[in-house]
């Protein structure tokens, strides 16, 4: 460890389903060292594996082969260690891990330990394509880098605050009891990350805001209401299947179909929810990749595609009018991650015709959109629509520093 | 006049139907299923409730009509076989209704006769709502899709308004049921492949996070048909309540027992995810119709439903709502949406579609 007390470089792990981002972050000042993001990790998509790379600005782009997130990490490590040589600021003293699920096991941002390896151990399950992910990191680190202090923040604090009458399931009380089935929400540290940006640059309090964030990635995507700085309602679930279209999952679905499937082809419940987890959604629809981009880019010609586009935006703008429902409209609509904040087309076929909800998007500052926090809505919009890059990393790299000092 | 019978799996529904000046009014009887059938035992059921009228044609009300029947068919020789080949989906309710059907056709000889599919309307549903996100494989060759329900009331829906208009359907029935229509066709409805998409009802949960079927099945050690039936007959307003007891029971409750506020609150926010999704596929809406069996039993919660959305454009008369009419608005003149009831009942719908 090289910081001095009360400062820190924090080496920030954020695995998606098919990506790794990672940063190296100067606390408490919150500069970044090092950037970078695998992609296209471990998952059968149309393009090659690559790690984007950047440290003080400079940046630059490597093919490889990356089968799972461990390989992603090593690799990120070794150019990390090559950095090192050359710039003095290049190290890190810690490590936080982003950590989906922890059910109800941890509700707080952990030092990692023995016994808290072995809890953690016991979540796996509840986020069969993240945890599992975030877990391996946890256990490579712990073995390689034993003496770095390592932390877990949890993507579902944020929405602890979501009222019952919104987070629980019509089923048998006892049962919703002993196993704490009800609503969890993810993507609980960017939804709050975007909900703080788009606010500031609006320059509104957030406390007085109604808020619908839309977190679309190529791995997972989720809505969230948000009141007065409070998450009401995500359209993820207990676990994160439940909800919009995502690029292997199939969100919301008929539970009947789901046990039909099971008694017809004679599946365990282990198969039925791989083959949800990891082989519906986008994949499942279009069949040739499971990033929407590749659907958006062949979908003049490939009706499967097209069908996948349609299917993905449907599911976004229904839970859209449901939460502008719930919030009586909203006076900000945010659009984040890589399809979010990366696909105009995107946007723009998800705020087709919803003036009524009051959301009129203009059509030219949504094409021209390029990088930062921008307004993409027309001036008369009731609900102003935000383009809002995340950075959950920052506030993991917040979380981590606070439990430090 | 007209005769609508339900051969339904626990009893059989005839409805006598005619028009008045408030609208189609009509008078229900009603036999158990399990009486033993035969012609003359049809003839009774149709004399007792038709009384002397002339019966000038008559109509069966089916649940389930596959892809096989996009619209009302009539009840010939042809029917029965093309009917028969939807046993695979229901073995036990097709055979039943094939057999009363050939039944009450021997009794009603010469009556035109006309079978109506709850399903019909629905078949014209747009691939991205009729479709799940699954493995391509499960869609080709199979017909795993979101069929819908209640497609008779909400078609006599659609013909009430023009072919610009947009209306959310809702139908509070045994099942509740919403429903998006624009130009008189479906956008949207809650209810899918099997009855247990959607709005919970009084012993279904509706939806729910798929990822719980299978953390019960390993926490519980439950196999699918218990997982089943855990699901469909003991989830829902029974489940959340502990309270065995009918929905119109239960609303008497609504505001005097925590459970069943509690449960009343859950199916609010299911009713108001599917009236979002159908304000977001139409874009806004001109009317919403509301009806159904439990309309009258659950007008507590249908009046806290419109009031959480009133913000919409919604400008009601004061309540209680009451009409002679069978179909009435509730909104003020210059209300930016119209609110309707309806308290049409299925052999009233049907009886307007073959009007229409």
């Amino acid at each position: 460890m090289r910081s001095r007390k009360g400062s820190g470089h924090i080496l920030v792990l954020n695995c998606g389903s098919s990506s790794l981002k990672y940063k190296i972050i100067a606390m408490p000042e919150e500069r970044e060292i090092v950037s970078g993001e695998a992609e296209r990790v471990g998952i059968k998509t149309q393009g090659t594996a690559s790690v984007t790379h950047t440290v003080l600005g400079a940046r630059r782009v490597i093919k490889a082969d990356l089968p799972d997130h461990t390989a992603a990490l090593k690799q990120a490590l070794s150019m990390i260690r090559e950095d090192a040589k050359e710039h003095k600021d290049v190290y890190f003293d810690a490590f936080a891990h982003r950590y989906v699920h922890p059910g109800r096991l941890f509700s707080k941002t952990t030092l990692v330990t023995g016994p808290v390896i072995k809890k953690l151990k016991e979540t796996l399950e509840l986020a069969p394509i993240h945890n599992p992910i975030s877990f391996g990191l946890v256990e490579f680190c712990d073995e390689e880098y034993k003496r770095y202090p390592q932390y877990v923040i949890f993507d579902t604090a944020f929405h602890k605050t979501i009222p019952d009458v919104y987070a629980s399931y019509a089923l048998p009380l006892k049962l919703a009891k002993k196993y704490g089935l009800r609503k969890v929400g993810f993507h609980g540290i960017s939804h709050k990350y975007v909900m703080h940006e788009a606010a500031r640059s609006l320059g509104r309090d957030y406390k007085t805001q109604k808020i619908i964030s839309c977190h679309l990635g190529t791995g997972g995507s989720s809505v969230c209401a948000i009141r007065d700085g409070r998450s009401i309602n995500n359209s993820m679930g207990f676990t994160p299947l439940e909800g919009l279209m995502m690029n292997t999952r199939s969100g919301d679905l008929d539970l009947g179909v789901v046990l039909y499937i099971m008694f017809k082809e004679n599946i365990s419940p282990e198969n039925a929810e791989e083959i949800l987890n990891k082989k519906s959604g986008v994949l499942g629809v279009f069949n040739r990749s499971s990033d929407l981009r590749d659907a958006i880019g062949a979908m003049k010609t490939d009706a499967k595609a097209d069908m996948a586009f349609n299917m993905y935006v449907k599911r976004v703008r229904s839970y859209i009018g449901f939460y502008s429902l719930i919030l009586k409209k909203a006076d900000i609509l945010i659009f984040t991650d890589s399809l979010g904040a990366g696909v105009p087309v995107v946007r723009e076929r998800i705020c087709h015709n919803l003036e009524s909800l009051g959301i009129a998007i203009d059509k030219d500052k949504n094409n021209s959109y390029a990088k930062g926090t921008a307004d993409i809505s027309l001036p008369d919009s009731g609900t102003r629509i935000l383009v809002v890059p995340t950075d959950e990393e920052i506030m993991i790299a917040r979380e981590a520093h606070k439990e430090m000092t | 006049m007209t005769l609508v019978i339900d051969p339904g799996s626990k009893e059989i529904k005839v409805w006598q139907v005619q028009r008045t000046k408030c609208g189609l009014v009509s008078t229900l009887t009603k036999e158990p299923a399990d009486t033993a059938l035969d012609k003359a035992a049809c003839q009774k059921l149709v004399r007792r409730a038709a009384g002397k009228k002339k019966i000038d044609q008559a109509a069966f009300r089916i649940l389930f009509g596959g892809d096989l029947f996009g619209g009302p068919a009539q009840v010939d020789d042809k029917f029965f076989g093309k009917f028969s080949r939807l046993t695979e989906f229901f073995p036990f309710y097709v055979p039943q209704v094939l057999e009363t059907l050939k039944l009450f056709r021997a009794a009603l000889k010469g009556v035109p006769l006309t079978a109506f599919f709850e399903t019909s309307f629905f078949l014209g549903l747009p691939d991205e709502e009729k479709y799940y996100a699954l493995p391509y494989e499960y869609h080709a060759g199979t017909r795993i899709k979101k069929w819908g329900f209640h497609g008779i009331l909400h078609q006599a829906h659609a013909n009430m308004f023009g072919p610009k208009e947009k209306v959310v359907s809702v139908v509070f029935d045994k099942q509740t049921t919403v429903s998006a229509i624009a130009g008189r066709r479906p956008l949207s409805i809650s209810l899918g492949y099997t009855p247990l998409e959607g709005i919970m009802s009084r012993t279904s949960s509706g939806d729910l996070d798929p990822g719980i079927v299978f953390y019960l099945m390993k926490h519980e050690d439950l196999s699918i048909y218990a997982l089943d039936d855990l699901l469909k007959n003991k989830s829902g307003f029974f489940g959340m309540t502990g309270y065995d007891l009918d929905i119109a029971e239960l609303a008497k409750m609504y505001g005097k027992d925590p459970k069943v506020n509690a449960a009343f609150g859950v199916y609010e926010t299911h009713i108001l995810k599917y009236i979002g999704e159908a304000l977001a596929e139409l874009g806004g809406a001109d009317a919403f119709v509301l009806s159904g069996s439990y309309l009258g039993p659950l007008m507590p919660i249908v009046y806290n439903l419109i009031k959480k959305i009133s913000f919409l454009g919604i400008d009601t008369e004061l309540a209680p709502w009451q009409s002679n009419e069978t179909i009435f608005r509730i909104t003020r003149e210059g209300s930016a949406v119209r609110v309707y009831l309806d308290r049409m009942d299925t052999g009233a719908a049907i009886t307007h579609l073959m009007q229409h």
